[in-house]
């Protein structure tokens, strides 16, 4: 799609927009430049022949001579001779190449024409992504109403999800506590969101079997949002006397002090269980390690797949990566996000489909399929 | 044999722990100088540098902290050896707070005592700004919608090596120094990709299997990856005359290998006595 | 000089004390647990403060101009800053001689960064129960703007970028060698398989069984291998980190920082010895 739409504009930019100039030996260059997006100039020059390097120059309306640009060598252009420039918006601006050979002599000069960029709503060389966000969103809100019109959805079972329960129940006959760490990043993270809703359904169930919840949190926001979801987990569960502030506290947003902060509290209170459900790094293995040394039963879930190695080698049950984010899900048992997660399934399977279909064309040498992926 | 490979099995782990730092410690106080070969994705790096243009600008993002100080630190000092010696104009930032005591270590020994480059002219420190990836995006849009001055207090206009660089977009390459989030992906995400700049990065060794797709899919121009590469890297420039003595990475490495050797040890043995030990629990 | 030598023994110390860690918990590890998450806190509360609320938020609201220029609203609402002057000289500055007010800096005015002002007092208001439930707001802002933010980025740089990636030709590339060839197709082949059978592993509307079994077991048995790798990677990692240390503590051992690693070293261990012997007094330190 992004390569079509731009064919087609080159094409009309090249008919009725540029000067072509026709130097010695054959040697013709065309300059075209295109609007990208507010403040942003697609500059591509069509070369038959070669040269050492160019000079970049540019003139607005109301400037009389050129402006040097910069200095460009042929391997700064990409592979179709484009290159992009930053210009102010709404100020038409025309762009002058000049070709050079290796003694600094002008082989011949090639201008464009005038070009204005402005703030748009729409980047025609994203429409690809766009589509691809349309056909996803539209896929997972579709499966979202099928799921609330009561259509059975079928999960196939997790593992570690069954775990946590039993977690919370052992640590309840033991008389002892259940650590929660929902990850070190902020809410801005869609591992640290995940994590919080999963702390929603863990905190639901301390709240039933009254055992005691410690959340040390390493972002002021979080804290937050974790308190506000686990004061609503003990009314819904109606144990609002069970509830306190300091369930959920906050240490420090060093990564490093996190982990010792937490390993103190794990070394110190012996939770019989914990959790890591969030974005991890580094600090992973420092916490798995340490409530493994205790001997809780672990839980962990994150989407960081540098981390979960770690997880997996050091706690009981790893929900692995989009494991994770089907939790929530699993936990509510909510249509709206067991509809979501049989949508993002059907859009792996059109991943997967188009992956096999671009591997048998490539194969056969049709490209043009696969640059329509190409990053833009 | 079994029962010392059982009793292997059992041992306490704080025996391990000693073991472990003495392996690493006597060749710290004892080098004897294992040789180093770079690999490929090293060597990407390596070439991707080198297809810089003459004097191409090159943006140099600083995102760790003390905490891997010793994997990262020797990549910094490796990576602007040689472009500070291929005569790049360096831009340098910070994404991370900490990153910007790594930057000015870097730049006062490379920049100032070995290279004596002029600032502003030969290279820049923007400094630290909050906000993560918005940052990265800010400077798509405008160096200046995110920097109005640079660690000196230094309007950017008025800064010679600014000049023409407008946004990210007017940057030859970029390299990431990063230990974790803000780093590399979000270069990919943010700048690399949306704009097809030519970006390379220095990572953790904890985050190399995370960042390595994006090199596979060729999204990144190869990897430093760990101290190892650090080593290769520093091999590299000396190998190409870019510089003429080994940095830390190179001495740290007999340290790394031996301990390596240690570690696969430990982890046939305990397998072979874990393996031991359920044959045993099964015949009973 | 002499501030550097103190430097190398807290260092020294610090270190030695995390490390101690590995024998058991004791009360030098603690004291480095709550130094550390005490100066960290300290450390990022005070960068958050004066490096992104002063100069982003406040010097975009109040940039520093001249008093006498300021006209039409703008002499109204530095009348704002005043009172904030009043509360506090340090963060809302006017020059001694009262001609420039505002934050100083670079910062050009931009009255719109009112609104995440206001979003920011609202988080404050959950000191007040009453309308606690305005932070919500806030909270809600931060959790949309992402979302808005990371889309764009991971569907082009995760999804169609990785796409991009996974979609290599099966062929025979006349200038490799026959094994060359071979070993080209294999790379080839083991990418598409690892990532179909990755995605399909993470099919969750969907029994895994039969061919669909398999599949799923071949992805998992390609996400363990990449796991083995990475964990190859993090104990390289981990052991770096520990040269770091080492060569830090091998360099405090010398005689320009006064021997402090043995010193403090040797300390420790009698501390340690003697505390041992008295394992109830000990745990409670």
């Amino acid at each position: 799609m992004i390569k079509r739409t731009t064919f087609i504009w080159s094409a009309l930019l090249l008919l009725f927009g540029c000067q072509n100039l026709v130097a010695q030996s054959g040697f013709t260059a065309e300059a075209v430049a295109e609007e990208v997006e507010g403040r942003k100039v697609l500059l591509t020059l069509v070369l038959d022949g070669g040269a050492a390097s160019y000079l970049l120059e540019s003139k607005t309306a109301e400037e009389a001579t050129w402006k040097a640009e910069k200095s460009v060598l042929p391997l700064e252009l990409s592979k179709e001779g484009r290159m992009t420039v930053a210009v102010e918006n709404y100020i038409p601006i025309q762009f002058r190449w000049t070709a050079l050979d290796a003694e600094g002599n002008v082989i011949l000069q090639s201008e464009s024409e005038a070009v204005e960029t402005g703030a748009k709503w729409f980047n025609p060389y994203r429409t690809g992504i766009f589509i691809m966000l349309l056909f996803v969103s539209g896929l997972i809100l579709y499966y979202i109403e099928s799921a609330k019109k009561a259509k059975e959805i079928y999960l196939r079972p997790i593992a570690g999800l069954n775990a946590f329960e039993e977690a919370v129940g052992r640590a309840t006959e033991m008389g002892k506590s259940v650590l929660y760490v929902p990850g070190i990043m902020d809410l801005d993270q869609v591992e640290t969101i995940a994590g919080v809703i999963i702390l929603g359904h863990v905190s639901k169930m301390t709240a039933r079997y009254e055992t005691g919840l410690n959340v040390p949190v390493s972002r002021s926001l979080v804290m937050e949002a974790s308190r506000e979801i686990v004061r609503e987990s003990y009314l819904s569960e109606g144990r609002p006397d069970l509830f306190h502030q300091d369930m959920v506290h906050y240490l420090t947003d060093d990564q490093f002090a996190f982990a010792a902060g937490v390993d103190g509290i794990m070394l110190r209170e012996k939770p019989a269980a914990t959790f890591y459900q969030g974005r991890f790094f580094a600090e992973s293995l420092i916490l798995a390690e340490t409530g493994n040394s205790i001997g809780a039963i672990q839980i962990a879930g994150t989407g960081s797949p540098a981390q979960l190695p770690f997880f997996i080698t050091a706690c009981d049950y790893t929900l692995i990566g989009e494991e994770f984010f089907a939790a929530s899900a699993y936990l509510g048992k909510d249509p709206k996000l067991i509809g979501s997660i049989k949508g993002q399934d059907i859009a792996k399977a059109g991943i997967m489909i188009l992956i096999g279909l671009g591997v048998v064309l490539e194969t056969f040498g049709f490209s043009a399929f696969r640059e329509l992926f190409k990053a833009m | 044999m079994y029962n010392f490979l059982e009793k292997m099995g059992n041992v306490d782990r704080r025996v391990i722990f000693l073991i472990i730092g003495m392996v690493v410690l006597l060749p710290l106080l004892f080098p004897f100088g294992l040789p180093v070969k770079a690999t490929k994705t090293t060597i990407d790096v390596y070439d991707a540098v080198e297809a810089i243009p003459d004097g191409g600008k090159v943006l140099v993002s600083f995102e760790y902290g003390p905490s891997t100080k010793p994997e990262i630190h020797p990549m910094a000092f490796a990576i602007l050896r040689h472009l500070f010696h291929k005569g790049h104009p360096v831009i340098i930032m910070c994404l991370w707070p900490d990153g910007l005591f790594m930057a000015q270590e870097v730049i006062h020994q490379v920049a100032e005592l070995e290279y004596d480059l002029k600032y502003g002219v030969d290279y820049v420190n923007l400094g630290y700004r909050p906000g993560n990836e918005a940052i990265i995006k800010g400077i798509t849009r405008g160096f200046e919608s995110v920097y109005t001055i640079d660690t000196q207090g230094l309007p950017l206009s008025s800064i010679p090596i600014m000049r023409g660089v407008e946004t990210v977009a007017d940057i030859d390459f970029i390299f990431s120094l990063s230990a974790g989030y803000p780093g590399s992906v979000e270069w990919v995400q943010y700048a690399a990709d949306p704009l097809q700049i030519p970006f390379s990065s220095g990572t953790t060794s904890i985050q190399v299997n995370e960042v390595l797709p994006y090199v596979q899919a060729g999204q990144m121009q190869g990897i430093i990856a760990g101290m190892p590469a650090a080593a290769e890297y520093e091999g590299l420039i000396i190998e190409h005359g870019h510089f003429d003595m080994p940095g830390d990475a190179t001495r740290f490495m007999d340290a790394q290998s031996i301990a390596h050797l240690v570690i696969v040890l430990f982890i046939i043995l305990g397998n072979t006595a874990y393996y031991i030990k359920r044959k045993k629990e099964q015949k009973y | 000089m002499s501030v550097n030598i103190l430097g190398g023994w807290i260092a020294a110390f610090l270190t030695l004390s995390i490390f101690s860690y590995l024998y058991k918990d004791n009360p030098f590890y603690k004291m480095a647990e709550h130094i550390f998450v005490g100066v960290s806190a300290a450390y990022w509360g005070t960068l958050a403060f004066w490096n992104q609320i002063v100069p982003n938020l406040f010097g975009r609201l109040w940039p520093a101009a001249e008093y006498s220029s300021l006209e039409g609203f703008n002499v109204a609402w530095y009348k704002l800053y005043h009172g904030l002057h009043f509360l506090s000289r340090s963060i809302f500055p006017i020059s001694e001689d009262g001609t420039i007010i505002g934050i100083p800096g670079d910062q050009t005015q931009n009255l719109t960064y009112i609104f995440p002002f206001i979003l920011g007092v609202f988080m404050l208001f959950r000191l007040i129960p009453s309308i606690g439930w305005l932070s919500r707001w806030s909270l809600a802002y931060v959790v949309g703007l992402a979302a808005g933010l990371r889309m764009y980025g991971y569907m082009n740089s995760n999804v169609l970028a990785q796409m991009y990636g996974t979609i290599l030709p099966i062929e025979w590339l006349p200038e490799l060698s026959f094994f060359g060839n071979l070993g080209n197709i294999f790379n080839t082949l083991v990418i598409i398989v690892g990532v179909l059978s990755g995605l399909f592993y993470f099919f969750f509307s969907m029994e895994h069984k039969g061919v669909f079994g398999t599949v799923s077991r071949i992805g998992i048995y390609f996400l363990m291998v990449s796991f083995g790798a990475s964990f190859g990677f993090a104990v390289m990692g981990r052991i770096s980190l520990l040269i770091g240390r080492f060569n830090d503590l091998i360099e405090y051992a010398h005689s320009q920082y006064y021997f402090a690693t043995f010193i403090l070293l040797g300390v420790m261990i009698v501390t340690l010895y003697v505390l041992s012997r008295k394992p109830d007094e000990a745990s409670e330190v």
